[in-house]
């Protein structure tokens, strides 16, 4: 829609609402006031007002609306449904008692959500609100508790079983071999001792497991085989983490050749990965590939194979990957600090988790209308990361669990003072980019 | 233009601004790469948004 349309919606709907609010329409006027209004909603049914089109929806059709919502979320497959009866929420939230969570709603206060915070726990109950808040709420509950599986993880441990059921009926026939903890650890490489040749590492008698396993940080990590539809001559396997699941809400783990004593040698790859649109989905963390350029073709070829894309890929020492794997905040500070990029799309800026940002801003001033692929401008000082431009964007997108962004360090000269002073002779609205050029070339001088 | 600073600044409210004017202004400045335009679309995002809160209540 461009403006001379916008601004004739507005006039439109200027008039209709002057007209609804006077009470001067007949009936008949009045019910086609109100009908080209709800087509007018049709019409502005885009990001940028999502906000006022949720609201709305919330209105005239509730329920529907709060299943939309709940369908568009990243855990619609743990969702149960909207209900207006506490019994009858509760009977469908009970009857999968491990993990789930529902909405209750009441026209006189609004949505309601139920969480189930682990197994055979009673739900617990956000206070009534609108459907984001409430919502919101729900990630802060998931973010403490990690009750609900996203879709994907719940699509991959569904892929995973079924790859162990076949697996098991062909046990007699299958060659697969399981590497031992404690000759693992002895081959963990250290930079005091060098590594031993790939081919003395000792093989292990294929008959002691019928599963395959990878020791991630001493965990011992079942892993199932992934045929790529790019690259079906590869062998590249999902390692699943099921003592830490958490770790599968923020990022893929791969490996190639998993033969333990050779992957430790190489290094370790981590991708980010995003949709069509430019949004984080995910880290993708590869052991084993032989070289940078194979890891750049498993990456693309997994991403694709998930209509995902990759944004940059780094090289990391695989020793020190595999200890920083299991936190989210660990992950991307490894990622963060890695010197050795191998590749990245054009206008690429890297992710950073939202729980790292402290997103209030301190010097409030006109943002430019964002997009998905507009970066944050971000201070660090001290150990604290701030928000200086990026509040709208941060507002655009309801599960976003990364953005793209820009740092600036107080330790380079970069201060509030500074930057206040280049918000004084900037035109508002104001673009995170001149900003930061504008910043930058006042430290530099 | 004065007036859609002030609405950006939210110095006045989306709904103190002539929509004839916001007319006005999206015909003259028609040029999507040109400050003024990204400048009056800014505003009519503003603009619009509340009048879509106002028509909810209505309907």
């Amino acid at each position: 829609m461009n403006t001379l349309e916008k601004s004739r919606l507005i006039k439109e709907l200027h008039d209709l609402t002057g007209a609804l609010e006077r009470r001067s329409l007949s009936l008949y006027e009045t019910a086609k006031a109100k009908s080209r209004i709800k087509s007018i909603f049709v019409e502005c049914d885009q990001p940028l007002f999502k906000k006022q089109i949720l609201a709305y929806k919330a209105q005239v059709q509730p329920e529907r609306s709060a299943e939309e919502f709940a369908r568009d979320t990243i855990y619609a497959r743990s969702f149960r449904g909207v209900f207006q009866q506490v019994e009858a929420l509760e009977q469908a939230l009970y009857a999968q008692p491990d993990s789930g969570w529902a909405i209750l709603y009441q026209p006189a206060s609004g949505w309601q959500i139920w969480l189930i915070p682990a197994p055979a726990r009673t739900a617990l109950l956000s206070d009534w609100g609108n459907l984001e808040q409430v919502y919101r709420w729900m990630l802060q509950q998931q973010h403490q508790y990690r009750s609900l599986h996203t879709d994907l993880e719940l699509l991959n441990q569904q892929n995973y079983a079924a790859t162990q059921a076949f697996q098991n009926t062909v046990t007699a026939r299958s060659s697969v071999a399981i590497e031992p903890e404690a000759a693992a650890q002895q081959l963990k490489p250290t930079k005091a001792a060098p590594v031993q040749p790939e081919q003395q590492a000792d093989p292990v008698p294929e008959a002691e497991s019928s599963a395959r396993h990878l020791l991630l940080n001493q965990l011992s990590c079942p892993i199932s085989e992934l045929p790529l539809d790019h690259l079906p001559a590869e062998k590249l396997c999902r390692v699943f983490l099921p003592a830490r699941p958490e770790v599968m809400q923020y990022a893929d783990v791969l490996v190639h050749d998993a033969e333990q004593a050779a992957l430790l040698k190489r290094p370790g790859y981590v991708a980010e990965q995003i949709n069509a649109q430019g949004r984080f989905i995910k880290y993708l963390v590869l052991f084993g590939a032989l070289d940078a350029m194979q890891a750049t073709r498993f990456a693309h070829a997994f991403s694709q194979q998930h209509e995902h894309e990759i944004a940059a890929i780094r090289e990391i020492d695989s020793a020190v990957l595999e200890s920083q794997l299991f936190a989210l905040d660990s992950l991307f500070q490894c990622y963060q600090h890695a010197e050795q990029m191998i590749w990245h799309k054009e206008d690429y800026y890297p992710f950073i988790p939202l729980q790292l940002i402290h997103t209030q801003k301190f010097i409030q001033f006109e943002e430019t209308a964002p997009t998905l692929a507009t970066p944050l401008i971000l201070l660090k000082e001290r150990q604290k990361i701030r928000l200086i431009h990026g509040q709208q964007r941060l507002q655009l997108a309801r599960t976003e669990q990364a953005y793209p962004y820009i740092l600036l360090d107080r330790q380079q000269g970069v201060s509030w003072q500074i930057i206040q002073k280049v918000l004084n002779h900037l035109p508002a609205p104001v673009d995170p980019l001149r900003l930061v050029q504008a910043i930058q070339q006042l430290t530099a001088s | 233009m004065h007036e859609l600073q002030a609405l950006i600044q939210r110095k006045i409210s989306p709904q103190e601004i002539n929509v004839e004017n916001l007319v006005a202004l999206a015909e003259h400045y028609s040029q999507p790469h040109s400050a003024e335009y990204k400048l009056v679309e800014l505003a009519l995002n503003i603009v619009l948004a509340s009048y879509l809160e106002k028509a909810q209540q209505l309907v």
